[in-house]
């Protein structure tokens, strides 16, 4: 082989994507200023190396085309069904350094609609900080000028499920606007 | 506009000398993500404004005759339109396209600026020192000789040497020559292996001198490099930099297939450069490459002086079928077991990775030390050691290690030779990789095979074609 670069089209490393084989424990949060914010969470994927390959050239050599890679595995998840998506942001800083925000993106090649209700108050890097920091660390959304929330059922969508600190931030802003349930997508289980 | 040799040019400006030193040092013969700059990222703006650093949109559009457009990355000169993406960018609030031919470099967009040094050029040191003790054979002496002087005159050269001629010897004293005069010399190979492989030699035969190995997951490199050995693919990440190219293995995958490789060869030339090709087996686009006013060596024999192995050809009908249900060919297991018995290392190439993975626990059957590499093998540089320092008895291995690896008493197979992927080239550089220590100057090489192809057949003529050129070469007395 020659430096050619691995696969450049992740469609080939597509076959070695595992399903998620647990889904996120969402007990972790019980005793928590945050729990029961989630109502339901479900990953679609393992973090394994075909997905740490594609999700490392998605997301830092933003290469936007893979985005559309997952469009099927989001058509066919149940999960969304019934729900209004809402993408977790990324802070404006970011998004201007990553060119493109990548959880909508996924959304958009897929073509299911989707709320944009949420905005991020912080550029932090929540990958920095240990699981203690992570847990109690301030709020990291606020709702997004003009947004509404009914009293319906959303569900937010995310690349990784970590260790849930994010998602569980975002439901929580949800909730106290008027949310009646929230439910997680995340592409993978990490 | 050149700095006298050996002399520290100092540049003006006004945000600190020493890191515009560093600039230059890293830009020079370079073309880059201004974003990605390692050093003076900072300082890059102000060389803009002063005209010392050059600028270019990463991504531009081209207008065609018919009034049409399309896209062309600056970097590695693409044009195919499969290999752009549009997208909605934040970063310019617009419609952005992007390359994703050499995406593993850092990403090219439209609104991404590539930034080359266009300054005052300067010159590497000159004080570059033979340190080969060696000596060349009269073959290898009058081909080094040959193509210093094309690299002089300016005239493209094609070096043809057989697998096992000592090509990386006759290189030395060229490529020393032109550092000692102040020139930048790349030697250009399409697989990373080689690159490694020749990186320690040139380090140990040529001293003063700067030198960096690029490939894909190496550093940049410490300063102004006098001699680059990078990967072909590393060459669009240059332009105008270098007075020589020496493509080595030129005609190997991929670099004879991909155009942009070939012009990303040429934008690494300074105006008037010159390109030498070194191969064991020239093709039509290398001979055109190189053009009428080239010149050309000959070297017909190894350096040992003893003939090429010629391949075996054994038929191993119905192979997949047995292997499939579990079962390894009779003649292939016979063969490897008198390699096993004999305690001669061994190579058995595959055409593909799945067949080769089916086989393995087959082979561990006979000697669980038997293992298999392919390109993205994360151990495969230790196997090779293994297999070298005779720790294993044997590898299994795809096209990868057709090149560059060198192990005394080397017995050779290829399982399946009648695949495509094994071209006349291919067959030509795999049994070269046999016979190559005077101690052991030959080998077992076989070809099995479930039907001949023409491409076996033309590999055995090639052989003894050259076999037999080689014998009046040696009987030359002028020589
Ligand atoms: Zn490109
Ligand atoms: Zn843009």
């Amino acid at each position: 082989m020659t430096d050619r670069g691995k696969s450049l089209l992740c469609p080939r490393c597509e076959g070695g994507f595992v399903p998620a084989d647990s889904m996120p424990p969402l007990g972790d949060w019980n005793g928590t200023p945050y729990e029961g914010a989630l109502d339901a969470a479900v990953s679609l994927y393992a973090y394994n190396d075909a997905m740490k390959t594609c999700l490392r050239q998605y997301k830092f050599l933003k290469d936007a085309a893979l985005a559309a890679v997952f469009s099927d595995a989001l058509h066919h998840a149940e999960i969304l069904k019934g729900r209004t998506a809402v993408p977790v942001p990324m802070h404006p800083v970011r998004l201007v350094e990553r060119t493109f925000p990548q959880v909508e993106e996924l959304l958009v090649q897929a073509g299911i609609p989707y709320a944009p209700l949420l905005e991020k108050t912080t550029a932090l890097n929540l990958g920095r900080l240990g699981r203690k920091e992570r847990m109690a660390s301030d709020p990291l959304f606020r709702l997004a000028d003009g947004a509404e929330v009914r009293r319906a059922d959303y569900v937010l969508v995310d690349d990784l499920y970590t260790t849930g600190t994010t998602l569980h931030h975002a439901a929580h802003v949800l909730k106290k606007s008027g949310a009646r349930s929230v439910a997680a997508l995340t592409l993978i289980r990490a | 506009m050149q700095v006298p040799c050996s002399e520290n040019s100092v540049q003006r400006g006004r945000g600190g000398i020493g890191i515009h030193d560093e600039l230059q040092k890293f830009l020079q013969g370079r073309i880059w993500l201004r974003e990605l700059l390692p050093v003076g990222k900072e300082e890059a703006g102000d060389l803009i404004r002063e005209g010392l650093i050059g600028t270019v949109p990463g991504v531009a559009t081209i207008r065609k005759w018919h009034g049409g457009t399309h896209s062309r990355c600056s970097r590695c000169l693409t044009e195919d339109a499969r290999h752009f993406h549009a997208f909605n960018c934040r970063k310019c609030g617009k419609v952005c396209r992007y390359c994703r031919h050499c995406l593993n470099m850092g990403r090219v967009a439209e609104c991404d600026e590539l930034v080359y040094w266009c300054g005052p050029e300067r010159r590497t040191a000159c004080n570059a020192v033979l340190t080969w003790e060696g000596r060349l054979t009269p073959l290898q002496e009058r081909a080094a000789g040959e193509l210093e002087e094309s690299l002089l005159d300016g005239k493209p050269h094609l070096l043809h040497a057989v697998c096992g001629a000592g090509k990386t010897e006759i290189l030395f004293r060229p490529v020393h020559r032109l550092l000692s005069e102040g020139k930048r010399v790349c030697i250009a190979t399409p697989r990373t292996d080689v690159v490694l492989e020749l990186l320690p030699r040139f380090e140990k035969a040529i001293g003063g001198t700067v030198i960096h190995g690029l490939y894909g997951g190496s550093g940049n490199g410490e300063g102004l490099a006098g001699l680059v050995i990078a990967t072909t693919h590393q060459l669009y990440r240059f332009r105008e930099a270098f007075d020589a190219v020496i493509v080595d293995e030129a005609d190997a995958f991929p670099y004879s297939f991909d155009r942009t490789l070939r012009l990303a060869v040429r934008k690494a030339l300074k105006p008037g450069g010159v390109l030498a090709v070194v191969t064991a087996t020239p093709s039509p686009a290398i001979l055109s490459e190189i053009g009428r006013e080239g010149r050309r060596s000959v070297i017909p024999v190894r350096f040992h002086g003893h003939p090429l192995p010629v391949p075996r050809i054994v038929p191993l009908f119905g192979y997949r079928k047995r292997i499939s249900a579990g079962k390894m060919p009779e003649r292939l297991k016979a063969w490897t077991e008198e390699r096993l018995k004999r305690k001669e290392p061994f190579l058995i190439f595959f055409p593909s990775v799945p067949l080769m993975e089916q086989c393995l626990p087959l082979f561990s059957h006979l000697d669980a030390g038997i293992g298999a590499v392919h390109a993205t093998h994360p151990d495969r540089r230790d196997l090779v050691m293994a297999l070298r320092e005779g720790r294993i008895p044997g590898l299994l291995t795809t096209t990868i290690l057709e090149r560059g690896i060198t192990i005394p008493r080397l017995q050779i197979a290829v399982a399946g030779s009648e695949n495509v992927v094994f071209d006349r080239s291919a067959i030509i550089q795999i049994s070269g990789r046999a016979g190559r220590s005077p101690e052991h100057p030959d080998g077992d090489v076989v070809l099995f095979h479930h039907g001949v192809t023409p491409e076996m057949d033309a590999a055995v003529r090639e052989i003894r074609r050259l076999n037999r050129e080689g014998v009046k070469t040696i009987g030359l007395p002028a020589l």
